[in-house]
């Protein structure tokens, strides 16, 4: 994996000169790194990685699906033999064909690839950062492996010091294990946190988290999943998800976190500031049956819902993406003006948070059962005192949920 | 595999089983050796839950109860033969094992009895365990053990089992009721592949 963390030249594939594309995000955000940075677009001077002459460390993918298999095998051809696929649009929208696909590509290539739907990854050591988060946190000595890679621009945001981050997208290429396995031997990581929705090579898992001596904590979503409804036996309907990973962790000395607030301040051995002071407490949850969790990041909505059914509340959740802008906000809120609503927003490359903070404070006036996670710090704390102001109820994290 | 296969099965493997016998026919009940208060179940391939349909019998005291018990059990419909325990007083626990697809086999120890899924005070591992697991188990439980010596054996002897049937896909030992002298098993559900 050193290759990922420490490349010498780093190729973008889907390069853009605009800033709000993708492509153009990454390479805005590359301008940091120390390495070289050789950006491939048909048009423009390298149209394929093979239209470079020199060796190529690390590809970062950002085509669209359709194009994504196809690009992997150039990146064979290249010997490239690490890669980021950030592209989406596979296994997560049901397309389990084209999964498959690129599993088979890289295995012909001996290519160890994350994602896709990766959301990228950060080394502060060299100032790398491939993410789409509106901040690069200062360094540190924590690293965070996630299966949501949205979490990262909430935290990204606080004021934590972090070696790497890592996101593992869909998990089709390198899983918890290949990573953690890395970070235990890696000298800048001194603490290792996991956000977990789900671990497919179980026992491979629990032999690499035996062999880490530095401090794991985990934070396991899902936890209201329940067991098997019609199970005959009792351990059968027993035997939750949740139940199942909290053994596990036992047995591997991981810390099992409710929160990722938690986590965070056990792995930096410091409290977070509660901001605004006294004000904090005044978030209040005043709805009670049940709740549309609109959400620009999959990892922060699936931790809300399980917070919010711990105390009863059935929840659906809404995710509108990463790439969600105020319009996408305005547009589902629109279609819910008489439900119990949780927004929940993280700063990301393309979100407009003075204009979502906007159309939150205009839809209060339609619809009065509304609470707002703005979760982050430096790019949130604006916004947060506007929606005070306005009587709304708000959060910068997501502790507040929680019972 | 039914209750009284199931048995011979965990016996056969070095469990301890209460103290029974099948019959099939209202005259062997003279020939029962087992000391009273007796419990009756009915053997059936059908009934998978006994005690809803009332195939479940505690507290026969003598003979003439039993005949009485025999003939309400034999009633009932799938009816194949009656098993006779011995009455046990004690701690209830289920310990169980429960195949995953992403962990593989999983083992579980809880408050057992018949509403264990309202109490709900259960903790898993993945197998294998150790001793060291065995024992981390029984602390994570609300309840306190009384016997935990004979519980981390039934863990391990569990944990052996399982090592060598690979195909079990749950096995519900529920309860398992112990007291300071031993633990016995006095009803157990096997689900194979």
């Amino acid at each position: 994996m050193k290759s990922f963390f420490n490349p010498k030249t780093i190729a973008v594939i889907g390069a853009s000169t605009n800033p709000n594309k993708v492509g153009g995000i990454l390479m805005n955000k590359l301008k940091s790194f120390s390495g070289d940075v050789i950006p491939i677009n048909p048009k423009l001077e390298y149209k394929t990685v093979l239209d470079f002459n020199k060796s190529i460390d690390l590809a970062i993918i950002a085509v669209p699906a359709k194009f994504v298999p196809n690009t992997l095998e150039q990146c064979g051809k290249k010997k490239i033999r690490s890669v980021i696929i950030i592209s989406s649009g596979f296994s997560e929208v049901g397309n389990t064909k084209a999964s498959k696909q690129i599993q088979a590509i890289a295995k012909k290539h001996k290519i160890n690839f994350l994602g896709p739907n990766c959301f990228g990854i950060t080394n502060s050591s060299n100032n790398l950062d491939t993410t789409f988060s509106k901040q690069t946190p200062k360094k540190g000595s924590i690293s965070f492996i996630s299966q949501s890679g949205a979490l990262w621009s909430y935290i990204a945001d606080l004021n934590f010091g972090f070696a790497k981050f890592i996101s593992l997208g869909n998990p089709v290429g390198l899983g918890f294990t290949d990573v953690l396995d890395y970070l235990r031997r890696d000298r800048k990581t001194k603490s290792i946190i996991l956000y977990i929705e789900k671990i497919s090579n179980g026992k491979e898992f629990i032999k690499a988290a035996k062999k880490c001596k530095k401090p794991i904590y985990a934070i396991k979503a899902g936890k209201t999943s329940e067991g098997i409804k019609a199970a005959i036996s009792h351990t059968g309907s027993l035997a939750t998800d949740y139940e199942i990973y909290r053994g596990m962790f036992k047995q591997t000395n991981i810390i099992l976190c409710e929160t990722i607030e938690e986590a965070l301040e056990k792995a930096s051995k410091k409290k977070m500031k509660p901001r605004g002071g006294k004000k904090q407490g005044k978030f209040r949850i005043d709805f009670k049956k049940d709740a549309k969790i609109i959400t620009n990041a999959g990892g922060a909505g699936a931790l809300a819902s399980d917070y919010l059914n711990e105390r009863n509340i059935k929840t659906k959740m809404i995710d509108i993406l990463g790439t969600a802008t105020s319009y996408e906000y305005k547009k589902e809120l629109n279609k819910h003006k008489k439900d119990n609503i949780l927004i929940i927003v993280t700063p990301q490359s393309m979100t407009d948070i003075d204009e979502i903070t906007r159309v939150i404070i205009d839809f209060k006036k339609q619809n009065k059962k509304l609470i707002v996670c703005l979760l982050g710090s430096k790019s949130m704390q604006p916004s947060i005192s506007l929606l005070r102001k306005n009587k709304i109820s708000v959060t910068n994290n997501l502790r507040p949920l929680k019972k | 595999m039914l209750e009284k296969e199931a048995e011979d099965f965990l016996e056969k493997n070095k469990f301890n089983i209460v103290n029974r016998s099948f019959i099939k026919n209202k005259s062997q009940l003279d020939k029962v050796n087992l000391s009273f208060p007796w419990v009756m179940k009915v053997y059936s391939k059908s009934i998978i839950h006994k005690n809803k349909h009332g195939g479940i019998i505690q507290d026969i005291n003598s003979i003439e109860n039993a005949q009485r018990s025999y003939t309400k059990l034999s009633r009932l419909r799938g009816f194949n033969g009656i098993i006779i325990q011995e009455t046990l007083r004690g701690q209830e626990l289920i310990l169980g094992l429960k195949n995953t697809k992403d962990f593989g086999l999983t083992i579980l120890l809880g408050a057992g009895g018949t509403n264990v899924e309202k109490i709900k005070d259960v903790t898993f591992r993945v197998l294998p365990i150790s001793k060291h697991d065995a024992i981390s188990m029984i602390n994570d439980l609300k309840i306190k053990i009384i016997n935990k010596s004979a519980i981390i054996k039934n863990l391990i002897k569990l944990n052996k089992l399982a090592k060598h049937h690979q195909d079990i896909q749950e096995l519900d030992i529920n309860p398992i009721i112990i007291n300071k002298q031993s633990a016995t098993i006095v009803d157990v559900r096997i689900i194979k592949s």
